[in-house]
């Protein structure tokens, strides 16, 4: 009973997460740390809704961004500017705006506040930016940005995994989930994967291999692969990798 | 003497009129359409897709060969034309993914001597494409690329490459 509580109560959780990752869209979706980008973000529902005015509070791993201001007082710099009811919009590009490198920055997050700093949003966080230069990784996409309708490949090497399950475990398939704009699911599905070397593939396009209702504007992925260990016992015990998302482009 | 001139006159004349051009085929520079070559019924026998920005990032994953990922294979393209002109196109994707999302219409390539470009058009949908290369006297296939261009930056981010033989 507990057991099921505690997974109702992560499953609740999952699902304010995405919905508040859902009220953040960036244009273009996938950015490196020297591209301008403009983030829009939807306060409805929190306690930002119906404010005249809105200033944006942005950190990152790097540090938080140089125009945040007090929190007690924003600088004007960092205004946002209306983008329809409870909506705000700001542009600006990563390696000005944190004041610091493209290969320091990996990751940032924001909320929206009051000048006074006494209304705010929750934090919504994180989002990655795109390296300028190829890093191996334990988690990959080929290619680096996808739409839709292409061909996905992700790719797990475990060669770089430093999780003890991830290094041990032999993946079987891969659990790809698409989500759409408002942050729901989609579908759902398993792909096999094939080995090449120390890396296994999962292959799919979004639109081909899914079941996509007509209408519907996928936003991203999520992907984690699936394999065995043997326990303590040597029977095989069932583990995943962490799981990975992965906005869709704009591709045409 | 004036019989003599005459004659070689009239010799020399019936000489130069036997004279025709040799046959030696096409000669470089001369206009040869190539829409008779692309005309036929294609089978789809190769798919690589190139992520365009792994280069500018130094990445080792440039191309992959996508062929047996999905049945590609299934796919088919029928192109006709009349004499030199191209008329309608018609694809069959069987199990395949669309590569090529409409289903019929006209094609119209920008140079019948030396394609470069293609379009498969149906209505106001139009599907544009590069011809990587044609069917010549010394290959039989041809290849068609199409490029996927990012909306927000106006980047060409990847690229399809697909060889067709014909059937």
């Amino acid at each position: 009973m507990k057991k099921l509580f505690s997974m109702i109560l992560a499953g609740l959780g999952a699902l304010l997460v995405n919905t508040a990752s859902a009220q953040v869209t960036f244009s273009p979706s996938v950015f490196t740390a020297i591209d301008q980008v403009t983030i829009t973000v939807d306060v409805t529902g929190t306690p930002m809704a119906g404010e005249p005015e809105a200033y944006l509070w942005a950190f990152s791993n790097a540090g938080d961004a140089v125009s945040n201001g007090s929190w007690g007082s924003s600088s004007i710099v960092n205004k946002m500017t209306s983008a329809g009811v409870n909506k705000w919009r700001y542009t600006f590009t990563g390696v000005d705006f944190y004041n610091s490198t493209p290969a320091a920055l990996k990751e940032l997050g924001l909320l929206l506040k009051s000048k006074d700093g006494s209304k705010q949003t929750p934090d919504y966080k994180w989002f990655k930016f795109d390296p300028l230069i190829f890093t191996a990784t334990k988690m990959r996409v080929f290619p680096s940005k996808v739409g839709p309708d292409d061909v996905v490949s992700v790719n797990f090497d475990q060669s770089l995994a430093t999780v003890v399950n991830e290094q041990r475990m032999m993946p079987n398939n891969v659990t790809v989930v698409l989500v759409n704009a408002a942050g729901g699911t989609v579908d759902t599905k398993t792909f096999p994967v094939k080995k090449e070397g120390t890396i296994f593939i999962g292959t799919f396009i979004p639109t081909y291999s899914f079941t996509v209702p007509v209408g519907t504007v996928l936003d991203k992925f999520r992907y984690r692969f699936n394999g065995t260990v043997k326990n303590a016992s040597n029977v095989d015990v069932t583990v995943s990798t962490e799981e990975v998302e992965v906005p869709f482009s704009k591709l045409k | 003497m004036k019989r003599i001139l005459t004659i070689t006159a009239v010799a020399s004349l019936l000489a130069l009129a036997s004279c025709r051009p040799e046959k030696f085929g096409d000669i470089v520079g001369t206009s040869v359409s190539n829409i008779t070559n692309l005309t036929g019924s294609w089978k789809l026998v190769k798919a690589t897709q190139t992520d365009m920005e792994a280069p500018i990032k130094n990445s080792p994953f440039v191309t992959r060969d996508i062929t047996t990922d999905f049945p590609f294979a299934d796919f088919r393209l029928t192109l006709n034309s009349t004499g030199t002109a191209s008329t309608t196109f018609a694809t069959t994707p069987g199990n395949s993914p669309r590569i090529i999302r409409l289903a019929t219409g006209n094609w119209r390539v920008d140079n019948a001597d030396a394609p470069r470009n293609i379009q498969f058009i149906n209505g106001t949908d139009t599907v544009r494409a590069l011809v990587g290369s044609y069917p010549t006297s010394f290959r039989s296939d041809f290849s068609v690329r199409i490029d996927r261009v990012n909306t927000e930056t106006g980047k060409t981010t990847m690229r399809y490459d697909y060889v067709f033989a014909k059937q």
